[in-house]
């Protein structure tokens, strides 16, 4: 008797493997381990060539080109190339290369990086013949004693391989904790978040791919953390901890995932939009020096970069659309942007009219964005969008300050909790009718109690 | 073990002794095996059912048993109870390796556990087993995808690298987060000031709550699902193209080229054809030159066009995927209408024209599937080689003539016969006299005769004095006539020796009745009282069948005046 579930069972992992195969080639595991090969004994070939050769010497006109050649033509395939050597075993991009015979070429590449205490390399762009030279001395030169990788890395970067990043040795280690600390509060998430925000502008200043995945994880917890509590207040609580430039990014990302679960989106969905908002301002293009691109542009600029990423996912389409389409308005004559961009869209110019700059005052008061902002329907913003965001929001968002009819100012500290206090959020006291400020914490409920009788623009005394 | 991998000087944990930790094994080993599966089978295989039958079995068993099966995720082991129910060093096999270097370190399933989560939480697994990350999701993020309420996944951020620089990772509140690595210090403390221009609104709108409408809720929920994503490829790929006229920040082809391959896949894997027809049209109609070329070429590679130019297809959706076509597409679509299937939409006069538009400048592609065509193909590619370059069409007209099956003759000298008579187109005629069918014969003859063919004659004469006795009262009238219209003089004469051979022994033997036939028809065709005076006696005294035939065209001759058609 046919069992219909397993049956069922059998076309939802049909379903999921056709969607996988369709990220991937058929054949690209096989490609990915003849040519992967070929790379690592270039590589090899290079580094003993080096030991006995100058790096002018023609000899290494021919083993230099393969090794462009073969290496080109993984990034093609795969988009950054990983090159982890552990032990004797050598992977690219998570596929094991194997040598015919012995394991020599493994365990000599392996050798080689870890006298730079490196385990693995990351090419993240073509190199040019002379960057291969380059990089070929560079390795081939004496390890620094004491900082033998960061000192490599450095290196590489003064001769212009930025595209070439060092990994550390691979160690997995069970530390105690692991098992036990896994749950983390939101602020802690948010706050590192931070830092996975700053490899990916950093990524895309230094023309490498960000990471994705990173942003997903961080992405996927701060959901989770929605479920359960009220995440922007939370945010906004926890910027004083993060660099500027994650301030304005995380903001929107939060209050775009704010937005998406109130327009009904799915679990799934809302990561998408979280990694696309987490990224969208990707294009500014940072390196030490700050955005290297004027706004006008930086919807465009990083898209070479982002298109390096291989493999076939729709978040990543909808991710791309949302960089490009993000400011666009809804009555755009090109078009409707996508969906991800029209919600990104309003978060982004939300906190950007109410935040405060380099020694200016926000442009908006809270409730005058959102009241302006409101004016927008079928004009800037998605008529039902935006007022997925004034549910969310509420006529008085988090951070706007109110004076209460009693003499009391609070400002507000929860994004709208239900219809029926729409009007009446939770707020922290900020001054009490006498004017002193409180000692510790206190909230007041407007929904309890308390009358608005005024925003409050502009700093309190 | 230590400095490399290892437990990190831990002791190794025991093997599974206790009766639980065995049945533990027994379903994390159908687990793996069911989600290994699809590296070797279609998910639709027998054997894939009966891993899942049996991962079904044990999971339910397990659970009934025990309520719960908390399983702890080392680098190489997977520990139920504090005992190993799975170890596996091959780094590649290993799903233990795996679920720890995405950072899982406890997966738990618990009782309630349906069989839908229990089957996509194996979706998972097969996913993870089969091809090539590319650092889009992990484990652990397509799990909390899937949602599976009864299979709870605690995670860290992954493994935890040696690393000589690192710096706090996390921060106390009221402690500024601090750089974990290089990279991001780089940036750390960078300038910051995105130039974000600010709206100006001067107009406030309403701030009330109000519930979205279902429809609203309806149209984003669409607009978010995977139905939506191939009509989102095609608007990405409006964006991108561009960006190839951006002057700012310019994307070269090369730069789309690899996402335009992806989009192709997953529009065919999709079926979803249509759209794959649209964004061909796009590039089509919004580029030019290389860029157009390339990015054509690489949007329909020939598991596109053989999808686009299937049987069945809509024949104005052929014709726009031909529109999309490049001369880079012959070799393709000359494979394609050579295969089974495609043939029935890649036929007649459209086929002729699209090989005609992609073949130029590539006759010699074109020939050279010549000597391998059959069928209507033959005629195709003729039919357009002659369009291109007709003394090449003639040229391969002979060849076929020569030495191709039966079949392909005919068409070749179909092909011939609408092609503009010249010198060449003759000379591939007269190869197909030679040929074994009687009708390339005759329809070769019959444009001969017409365009009165010097060259054909000693095979005609050839043909009746070597073969009468084999030829068919058609054939020898068709040879006759030919005769007649291609050298009248030498006709008469040979037609008199046929039906009036000199000497009494030949007069009174037998005379080849091809023979007669061929006179009496080639005489009805010259004009002249002699020949009247030969195709009389004929009527009189010519063998039975070609008595008759004689008197027939004498009667119409006289009727017509001179001569007239046999």
């Amino acid at each position: 008797m046919v069992d219909v579930a397993i049956s069922s069972a059998q076309e939802v992992l049909a379903s999921a493997v056709l969607r996988a195969q369709a990220e991937d080639d058929r054949e690209l595991t096989k490609r990915v381990r003849e040519i992967g090969a070929g790379l690592v004994i270039s590589l090899n070939g290079l580094f003993r060539m080096a030991r006995t050769h100058a790096l002018s010497n023609t000899a290494f006109d021919t083993p230099v080109h393969e090794m462009r050649a073969r290496l080109q033509v993984l990034l093609d395939l795969l988009g950054p190339v990983h090159v982890m050597c552990v032990e004797d075993q050598i992977y690219v991009n998570e596929v094991r290369i194997r040598f015919e015979g012995t394991v020599e070429q493994g365990i000599a590449l392996g050798e080689e990086l870890r006298r730079h205490n490196t385990g693995g390399l990351t090419f993240n762009d073509s190199l040019e013949d002379q960057e291969v030279r380059e990089l070929v001395r560079l390795f081939a030169a004496p390890a620094d004693a004491l900082n033998p990788r960061l000192s490599l890395a450095e290196a590489l970067a003064t001769v212009g391989l930025r595209s070439v990043e060092l990994h550390p040795i691979q160690q997995f280690k069970l530390s105690s904790d692991e098992t036990a600390q896994v749950v983390k509060e939101f602020r802690e998430t948010y706050v590192s978040s931070a830092g996975h925000l700053a490899e990916a502008f950093a990524s895309v200043g230094h023309g490498r791919l960000p990471n994705p995945l990173l942003a997903r994880r961080a992405v996927t917890q701060f959901i989770d953390a929605a479920a359960a509590e009220d995440i922007l207040p939370l945010a906004l609580a926890a910027e004083g901890d993060i660099p500027p430039f994650a301030q304005h990014t995380l903001a929107v990302t939060v209050l775009s995932l704010l937005i998406g679960r109130q327009a009904g989106l799915s679990k799934a969905s809302l990561a998408d939009l979280g990694v696309a908002a987490m990224l969208h301002d990707v294009g500014f293009c940072m390196t030490e020096k700050g955005a290297t691109v004027p706004f006008a542009r930086h919807t465009r600029a990083g898209l070479k970069v982002l298109l390096r990423q291989r493999g076939f996912y729709q978040a990543k389409v909808r991710r791309l659309l949302a960089i490009l389409e993000h400011h666009r308005p809804c009555n755009d004559p090109l078009g409707v942007p996508s969906l991800y961009a029209r919600i990104i869209h309003l978060a982004d110019d939300y906190d950007t009219m109410t935040r405060a700059k380099q020694g200016h005052a926000a442009p908006y008061a809270p409730p005058d964005a959102v009241a302006c902002m409101a004016a927008q329907g079928f004009k800037a913003y998605d008529a039902d969008l935006l007022q997925a965001m004034i549910n969310v929001l509420g006529p008085y968002p988090p951070g706007t300050v109110l004076r209460l009819h009693d003499g009391r100012v609070v400002v507000s500290a929860s994004t709208v909790r239900s219809p029926e206090t729409f009007r009446t959020p939770l707020c922290r006291l900020l001054r009490r009718a006498d004017g002193r400020r409180p000692s510790g914490d206190e909230m007041v409920d407007l929904a309890r109690e308390g009358q608005v009788a005024a925003i409050v623009r502009g700093p309190v005394a | 073990m230590d400095g490399g991998e290892g437990t990190g000087g831990r002791s190794t944990p025991p093997m599974a002794t206790s009766p639980a930790a065995h049945e533990a094994a027994e379903v994390v080993r159908a687990l793996v095996k069911a989600g290994r599966s699809v590296i070797l089978y279609d998910a639709s295989n027998e054997a894939v059912r009966d891993f899942l039958v049996e991962v079904r079995q044990r999971m339910e068993a397990f659970l009934a048993a025990h309520s719960e099966l908390a399983l702890v995720i080392h680098p190489w082991e997977i520990l139920y109870a504090g005992e190993v129910v799975y170890l596996e060093r091959d780094r590649e096999r290993s799903l233990a390796l795996r679920l720890y270097r995405d950072g899982v370190r406890r997966l738990t399933f618990s009782a309630g556990l349906q069989w839908d989560e229990l089957s996509r939480f194996i979706s998972v697994l097969g996913v993870m087993f089969k091809g090539i990350r590319h650092q889009e999701e992990d484990f652990v993020t397509l799990l909390w995808k899937a949602d599976l309420a009864h299979v709870k996944v605690e995670a860290v951020a992954g493994f935890r690298p040696e690393d000589e620089a690192a710096g706090a990772r996390y921060a106390e509140p009221g402690q500024k987060l601090a750089p974990a690595n290089e990279t991001q210090a780089a940036i750390f403390d960078a300038p910051y000031e995105f130039d974000h221009p600010v709206p100006e609104y001067r107009e406030r709108g309403q701030v009330t709550w109000r519930p979205l409408p279902a429809a609203a809720v309806a149209r984003l929920a669409a607009e978010e699902s995977e139905e939506d994503t191939p009509r989102q490829c095609l608007v990405l790929v409006r964006e991108l193209i561009a960006g190839l006229k951006d002057r700012e920040d310019r994307l070269e082809v090369a730069d789309l080229l690899p996402l335009v391959r992806e989009i192709r896949d997953y529009l065919l894997a999709s079926n979803r054809t249509d759209v794959l027809l649209d964004m061909a049209w796009m590039l089509r109609s919004r580029l030019e030159g290389e860029a157009r070329r390339d990015l054509l070429l690489a949007c329909l590679d020939e598991r596109a066009l053989s999808g686009l130019l299937r049987e069945g297809e809509d024949e104005s959706a052929v014709r726009k995927a031909a529109a999309c076509l490049m001369p880079e597409h012959l070799e393709v679509v000359l494979r394609l209408a050579e295969g089974k299937g495609a043939a029935s939409v890649l036929q007649g006069s459209g086929l002729t024209t699209l090989v005609e538009t992609l073949g130029r400048g590539q006759e010699a592609m074109l020939r050279a599937h010549l000597s391998r065509a059959s069928g209507p193909l033959t005629s195709v590619l003729l039919a357009a080689l002659a369009r291109l370059s007709p003394d090449e069409a003639a040229a391969a007209a002979g060849d076929l003539l020569a030495s191709a099956p039966v079949e392909v003759q005919g068409h070749a000298v179909a092909v011939l016969k609408s092609m503009a008579y010249g010198p060449r187109v003759g000379r591939a005629l007269v190869q197909a006299l030679s040929s074994a069918s009687e009708e390339v014969r005759l329809q070769a003859l019959q444009v001969l005769a017409k365009n009165r063919e010097r060259r054909a004659l000693p095979n005609v004469m050839e043909r009746l004095r070597g073969a009468a006795a084999a030829l068919s009262p058609k054939e020898a009238s068709a040879l006759g006539i030919s005769l007649a219209m291609i050298d009248p003089q030498q006709a008469l004469e040979s037609f008199a020796a046929w039906l009036k051979p000199a000497g009494l022994l030949q007069r009174v033997g037998s005379r080849p009745i091809a023979l007669q036939l061929a006179a009496v028809s080639g005489l009805a065709r010259l004009p002249g009282a002699a020949a009247e005076e030969l195709l009389a006696w004929a009527a009189e005294h010519a063998g039975d069948e070609a008595r008759e035939r004689a008197q027939t065209l004498l009667a119409r001759r006289r009727e017509g005046g001179e001569a007239s058609g046999g």
